[in-house]
């Protein structure tokens, strides 16, 4: 079994990164969530000998949680970096997930970065910092997320290496599973042929689909003694929807393909 | 094991999805009165629903296995007609073939169950055939059903695009493939002429005979047929008596529109009507009903067809929210100065305090409650440019924007309304306030443009419908019409007057009405009398709508809480 870090290529993934690095460009990974984004960052980090910054995007996100603030300490008013700011000078990989839930006007302190200039204006500051050797800007996005309301504008997008993160074909997901997190064979083959079933169906009602994080829940559920099928009705069905007509039909495919 | 929701018409399927999956497009399933042979259109599979669970789900994957794997292409299904033992042959070659071919999709035990093996004799639809004709055939249970070549949908072959599944002709009285002796019928195809839309001297004899010609494009869209009990309704007295129905042979379904019809309403109301001559309201003039639509045996009816509408989403996410910018917080973009002066001096005196002392701009909640108004009278029959008509193109509007809405958190209700005189004007439940957008899609389906446009009425029992919902601050009515208001006693400068009035009570009453016309033929004019003063959008088809559509929309609700606010000061 392979290390925590590890992580199995399904094209040309690393070696794009690896280059965007390398040419000081800011990348972009899109795809649905549980496929492996995060887990391919940590991945590349590592090989590239960088730290890594991760900062979660939520809507409440503001300009001054990724820049920075004062804070109050005793008397006075003290200037705290935030994880941009700290990224942007150690030259560490400042990875945004999931970019489209923060406000545009938070994206925008990322426009100067992305360029070839690569600052970032500290305006409570009155400074600009500029990019140590080996800072990255890698942002994910959710293409068919359930905030219908938040696109990245095209501005942003056109500034960044885009690489497209699906879920992956068989082999690869089957290897996932037992390679990596030490599942049978037979159970990971199946938990696969659920997981395909259930991407060939798509429904209007069903905003996300079966994701390989949730088969690897399942997977370790079942070595934990859980039989597969109410392992995997506890990861997906539930988790999938709410609505009863979807859950019923999830479970009638766990029920035909995992019972 | 969780119990599994009972199937009625209108609810989507359990194992529509397992169908899907198998066939990899989008299937519905509906029931079948026990005892008939489960068989697929295309669209649907029709499943004997008197079968033990397991054996259910088996037939569902056998069908959905023919689907994806081309067995039901128009081309050879069109040779297995009045051939059952044949049929019957091409059925178990085609299963086994499939199951070979799309063995991945398959789980386990499908083969055992279904008495296949790991081997097809045949490589091809065209091969099965051929096998077939020369009497080869694989022995599988009676109970999977079989094929129906009269009723495969021309796109059986191909994967569902909306817009290019048509309805099927469904008659009660089933149609029987096998009444026909092939002679008989050789004799009937010599007189069809190809040109004839139906006058020709088999068609008359076929319909004679009771039999359909299926579902051919001169097809049952014209509202004036038997099957709209409505128009047999509107010519009886006003009351609701059966001995008033004329005595003429009416289809069951019919039968059942009428009755639906003819049964006292759920609630029935009375609104007032301007009159614009005299200045003054008609009281109790109007009585408003709703029906709910009941769950009817599955009709064959397909999806409608879908309009183009990119950007909704993102679009109706932006009206009714607002930033603002809110002191004394805890985080926060700029410095909150008179706070942060409380806290220092309460610092330096000794005392240690929050430290809420940041300007924070936060977005306000959504607070929206949205009803949508679905103009379903006969004129919404008309068909354009695109193929589709009126009721087609809001019906899709409708339902995509009740979707969208739905899955943003707002308070969503639909109706249909049409009207028979003032004493008959009838609300049609798409959606209630309470359930979930899923049901609106069948129910929008199923409508049938009948009947006539009130259209101060309907605004008034909409305003209604939105006032029950007083928690919400945003309330919006949307109404898809064609623009014509007319009925019984209802029309020209009076109808006009009346809707426009009905309009003005609305936003009075803090409600953001927008109407919206779609490749209909008013002209504006005409349209801004109508509407008076509420914001409209008139479009011949639906390209960029969804940017004007939201300007209307937002500009509406500010107007509305404009009103709200100025009624707040003068009713302290």
């Amino acid at each position: 079994m392979r290390t925590e870090d590890s992580y199995l290529a399904v094209g040309n993934e690393e070696t794009l990164f690896a280059a965007a690095w390398q040419q000081k460009l800011p990348v972009l990974l899109k795809g649905p969530t549980g496929v492996g984004k995060t887990r391919f960052v940590e991945h590349m980090a590592q090989r590239l000998g960088r730290p890594l910054i991760t900062v979660p995007c939520h809507e409440d996100l503001t300009a001054a949680d990724l820049v920075g603030r004062y804070l109050l300490k005793g008397n006075d008013t003290v200037w705290m970096d935030g994880p941009l700011t700290e990224a942007v000078k150690r030259g560490a990989i400042c990875y945004l997930d999931e970019i489209v839930e923060a406000r545009a006007d938070t994206i925008v302190v990322l426009h100067p970065l992305m360029d070839h200039r690569r600052e970032l204006h500290i305006d409570r500051l009155g400074r600009t910092e500029t990019a140590a050797a080996g800072f990255m800007l890698v942002l994910s996005y959710n293409p068919g997320y359930q905030t219908l309301a938040k696109d990245l504008k095209a501005s942003t997008r056109q500034r960044m290496v885009a690489i497209d993160f699906n879920f992956p074909p068989p082999s690869v997901e089957t290897a996932v599973l037992t390679d990596i997190q030490g599942i049978d064979a037979s159970t990971a083959a199946r938990l696969v042929q659920f997981a395909q079933a259930v991407r060939r169906t798509e429904h209007p009602g069903m905003t996300e689909s079966v994701s390989t994080r949730a088969l690897i829940s399942a997977g370790l559920l079942n070595k934990a003694g859980i039989p597969l099928r109410e392992a995997m009705v506890a990861t997906a069905a539930a988790a999938l929807s709410d609505d009863p007509a979807i859950v019923a039909g999830l479970i009638e495919l766990i029920d035909t393909y995992l019972a | 094991m969780p119990t599994r929701p009972q199937a009625d018409g209108l609810a989507l399927h359990p194992l529509a999805w397992l169908a899907g999956a198998v066939a990899g497009r989008p299937l519905r399933v509906a029931p079948l009165p026990s005892g008939q042979a489960s068989y697929t259109d295309g669209a649907t599979i029709h499943l004997d629903a008197s079968l033990p669970h397991p054996q259910q789900r088996c037939v569902v994957m056998a069908h959905s296995l023919l689907l994806a794997a081309g067995s039901l292409a128009p081309a050879i299904t069109r040779h297995l007609r009045l051939r059952p033992t044949v049929s019957q042959r091409y059925f178990g070659l085609e299963l086994q073939r499939a199951a070979v071919l799309l063995a991945d999709r398959l789980p386990p035990g499908f083969a055992a169950q279904a008495g296949l093996v790991a081997v097809s004799p045949s490589q091809s639809a065209r091969e099965s055939y051929a096998l077939a004709l020369a009497g080869r055939q694989v022995d599988c249970p009676a109970w999977l059903g079989q094929i129906r070549p009269s009723r495969v949908q021309p796109d059986a072959a191909m994967a569902l695009a909306p817009g290019q599944a048509r309805r099927a002709a469904h008659e009660d009285s089933s149609e029987d493939d096998q009444a026909l002796s092939p002679d008989d019928l050789n004799l009937l195809e010599k007189f069809r002429t190809p040109l004839s839309s139906g006058l020709g001297f088999a068609d008359t004899l076929l319909r004679l005979l009771d039999f359909r010609r299926g579902s051919g494009p001169a097809a049952k869209t014209n509202t004036d047929s038997e099957d709209d009990g409505a128009a047999a309704l509107a010519q009886t007295p006003a009351d609701h008596s059966d001995s008033h129905l004329p005595q003429r042979s009416v289809s069951a379904r019919a039968r059942a529109n009428t009755a639906r019809l003819a049964a006292p309403g759920t609630r029935a109301l009375h609104y007032p009507e301007w009159d614009e001559s005299r200045q003054a309201y008609r009281p109790n003039h109007v009585r408003v009903s709703e029906i709910i639509p009941l769950p009817e045996e599955d009709t064959g009816t397909a999806p409608s067809p879908a309009v183009a509408l990119p950007g909704l989403g993102a679009a109706l996410a932006r009206i009714g929210v607002r930033y603002q910018h809110v002191r004394g917080r805890n985080k926060g973009e700029d410095l909150d100065l008179d706070a942060l002066i409380d806290v220092s001096i309460q610092r330096r005196s000794g005392h240690s305090m929050h430290e809420n002392i940041y300007i924070a701009t936060e977005a306000s909640r959504r607070d929206l409650s949205v009803l949508l108004l679905l103009d379903i009278s006969r004129s919404t029959a008309d068909r354009g440019d695109d193929g589709l008509t009126v009721l087609q193109r809001h019906g899709s509007i409708a339902l995509q924007l009740t979707d969208t809405f739905e899955r943003l958190g707002d308070h969503v209700a639909s109706y249909g309304f049409h009207s028979w005189g003032r004493e008959r004007v009838r609300f049609v439940r798409l959606k209630a306030f309470t359930e979930r957008a899923t049901v609106s899609a069948d129910r929008i389906a199923a409508l049938t443009p009948s009947g006539l446009t009130r259209l101060g009425a309907a605004i008034r029992h909409g305003t209604a419908l939105l006032g029950q919902n007083q928690h919400h601050t945003h309330r919006l009515m949307l109404m898809l019409t064609d623009g014509f208001a007319y009925d019984d006693g209802y029309e020209g400068r009076y109808a006009r007057a009346d809707t426009a009035r009905a309009l003005a009570e609305a936003t009075a009453a803090g409600i953001a009405c927008v109407c919206v016309n779609i490749g209909t033929d008013q002209d504006d004019a005409t349209l801004r009398q109508l509407y008076g003063e509420a914001a409209y959008l008139r479009s011949a088809n639906t390209t960029g709508i969804v940017g004007p559509l939201r300007q209307l929309m937002h500009s509406a609700l500010y107007r509305a809480s404009l009103a709200r606010m100025r009624r707040q000061v003068t009713e302290p």
